[in-house]
């Protein structure tokens, strides 16, 4: 039986076509009469020839190769593999929404407008901020969109800070979007109870500190009891307070980034709001920020004056703008729908169900794994691998083994003051019984560490492509497809 | 797997004073998030079940079969006193899965 398992270069034939097209009916253009020589091609480019079955049964077995939430479980913490509702995809369809341009003029577009304006009140109001700009395509950009607005607050009072504090157990995106954006990274550590240890962030915060970025519950999964205070000794020092939105599924309707002190939030659209996560594709990192950080939102701005939604480009202390057009508008189609279909009661039983699942799979693992902060948790845990490290067995060896039972791994080594740490977020979404039957494997695969360790050693053993070598992987990538075809027409595989 | 040791990291492990049980382990120490990047130390702790040892110049060293998985075929271990033992193999590459150093 054909599996489809080569690459789409290999199964390419020479005159092979998806599709016929029908005889031009324009007159023909000589190219070289409009290009210059250097854009026109001396040579056909190296496109796979296949026909329109071969392409459909192609990446329908690539497609069956992949793991995401439509397939099973995900518990990946920190990144809320949550299930995205269809509906979203329904909205984001409609030809109102999906047929516009971002050429139209405003006056055709006021409906899209008010989606936008009526996203960006409903984001301030969950993060308790006094503005949003909707701009950011990712988290990460949101990150350096708030801290470049950091750094035009702090420029804009005459002073020039240099120093962004980012806690170890906060969103490991933080770090390189404070040296992204230009400035100075200073780790604070955890104290016993995997909370931000107020006394070195006391020893570290002075006139030179631009921000905090701080993630709400942290990476363990724990509250920050100590928000209030902790923003008292930031703003104290005439430092800022960012909040990474990573988390936000644990608070949705029961506190605000806004009521603990922060003073800008980002918010991950893609964690939160059930937009798809896009594996590099379009996203949204949405930043919300107090009335005193507004001048320096990006523009344009999508204000509303007599009923009339329009663009504003008139902020001269603005950072300027940080995406093309409105941002990505069907991604916020997507969240937009989302929270309206929610309602606010409904988000917030989405941040109670998340903590309860959350506490019900912990209850459920720790007698088998170490629980370095075994206490109520939000909407994520940590457990750690040390007790399977001493029979030899790795964390890394058991997400593996996990792979066989249909699940995804946990987030593995993260954050990384756990020993082999496996971070878990089962999100609000799954029913008892997926996560019951998650808890099982869990238990199964301890079980087997203790008697039959090989079995998870050399997992794992009922996907596709068995354990990988990622050392050859790491040290000799292939990355590059040969253009060269052996005698039957059909390409090499890659050699460099 | 070739492993060989500097002059310095040989003269300290001659010197190191041994608890019962214990022996100095070349470790693979794995740091993740959306990444993974190993790195690989000098320690010195009790026997795990899937150990084995590598000896050289009279010194026994334990490693684990996870850390031999990923550890390169030409091990160095050196010693400085402002940074400890150092492990190293002759390649050092990286990628965006997975950094090995």
């Amino acid at each position: 039986m054909v599996e489809y398992n080569e690459l789409i270069f290999e199964i390419s034939r020479s005159g092979r076509i998806g599709s016929s097209l029908p005889e031009s009916d324009v007159p023909k253009v000589n190219l070289q009469n409009k290009l210059p020589d250097h854009l026109i091609r001396t040579e056909l480019a190296e496109l796979p020839e296949v026909s329109e079955l071969q392409l459909v049964r192609h990446y329908t077995a690539l497609s069956n190769k992949n793991h995401g939430i439509d397939n099973g479980f995900y518990p990946l913490g920190s990144c809320t593999m949550k299930y995205n509702p269809k509906i979203n995809e329904d909205v984001a369809r409609l030809e109102g929404f999906s047929r516009i341009h971002p050429y139209q003029p405003v006056e055709t577009v006021q409906g899209a407008l008010k989606l936008l304006h009526e996203l960006q009140e409903d984001l301030a109001e969950i993060t308790g901020m006094d503005a949003v700009t909707l701009q950011p395509s990712a988290g990460a950009q949101g990150e350096w969109a708030g801290l470049m607005m950091v750094k035009a607050y702090h420029k804009q009072k005459g002073e020039k800070r240099t120093k962004v504090l980012v806690p170890d157990s906060a969103h490991g995106t933080n770090p390189a979007s404070a040296t992204v954006a230009g400035f100075r990274t200073v780790t604070i550590p955890s104290n016993g109870d995997g909370l931000v240890d107020l006394e070195e962030l006391k020893k570290h915060v002075d006139d030179d500190t631009a921000a905090l970025m701080l993630t709400n519950p942290n990476t363990l999964g724990l509250f920050e009891k100590e928000i209030i205070e902790i923003a008292k000794v930031v703003h104290g020092a005439g430092g800022l307070l960012y909040y990474d939105g990573a988390n936000a599924n644990a608070i949705l309707g029961k506190t605000t980034p806004g009521k603990m002190g922060f003073d800008i939030v980002h918010l991950n659209l893609h964690k939160t709001f059930t937009t798809p996560h896009g594996g590099g594709g379009p996203g949204a990192g949405p930043v919300g920020v107090k009335k005193k950080l507004i001048p320096y939102l990006p523009v344009p701005r999508i204000e509303k004056q007599n009923d009339q939604y329009f663009l504003n480009d008139n902020q001269p202390l603005s950072i300027g703008r940080v995406k093309g057009y409105y941002g990505n508008f069907g991604i916020l189609v997507r969240a937009y729908t989302y929270i309206r279909t929610m309602g606010p009661v409904g988000l917030r039983q989405v941040s109670e169900s998340a903590v309860l699942h959350a506490n019900y799979l912990r209850k459920k693992l720790e007698p088998y794994f170490d629980s370095p902060f075994s206490q109520v948790c939000k909407h994520e845990f940590v457990l750690s691998g040390s007790r399977q490290k001493k029979l030899g067995v790795r964390t890394l060896d058991m997400a593996k083994r996990l792979l066989d039972f249909g699940c995804h791994p946990p987030t593995i080594y993260f954050p990384l003051n756990v020993e082999e740490c496996l971070m878990i977020e089962p999100t609000e979404t799954e029913s008892k019984e997926t996560i019951d039957a998650f808890a099982e494997v869990m238990i199964q695969i301890a079980k087997e560490v203790e008697g039959n360790p090989d079995i998870v050693l050399d997992a794992p053993h009922t996907t596709t492509i068995g354990r990988l070598d990622e050392v050859q992987a790491a040290r000799k990538p292939v990355v590059r497809h040969s253009k060269e075809k052996t005698e039957e027409g059909k390409a090499e595989s890659v050699k460099s | 797997m070739r492993l060989s040791l500097t002059e310095s990291a040989l003269k300290k492990l001659k010197t190191v004073v041994l608890q019962e049980g214990q022996l100095p382990r070349i470790d693979a120490d794995v740091a993740g998030g959306c990444g993974m990047t190993v790195a690989f130390s000098l320690v010195f702790d009790e026997e795990r079940r899937n150990d084995f040892i590598l000896e050289l110049n009279g010194i026994r060293i334990r490693m684990d079969r996870f850390t031999q998985r990923y550890i390169g075929e030409e091990i160095q271990i050196d010693f400085t006193e402002e940074k400890g033992f150092l492990v190293a193999d002759a390649f050092s590459s990286s990628a965006c899965s997975i950094d090995i150093v």
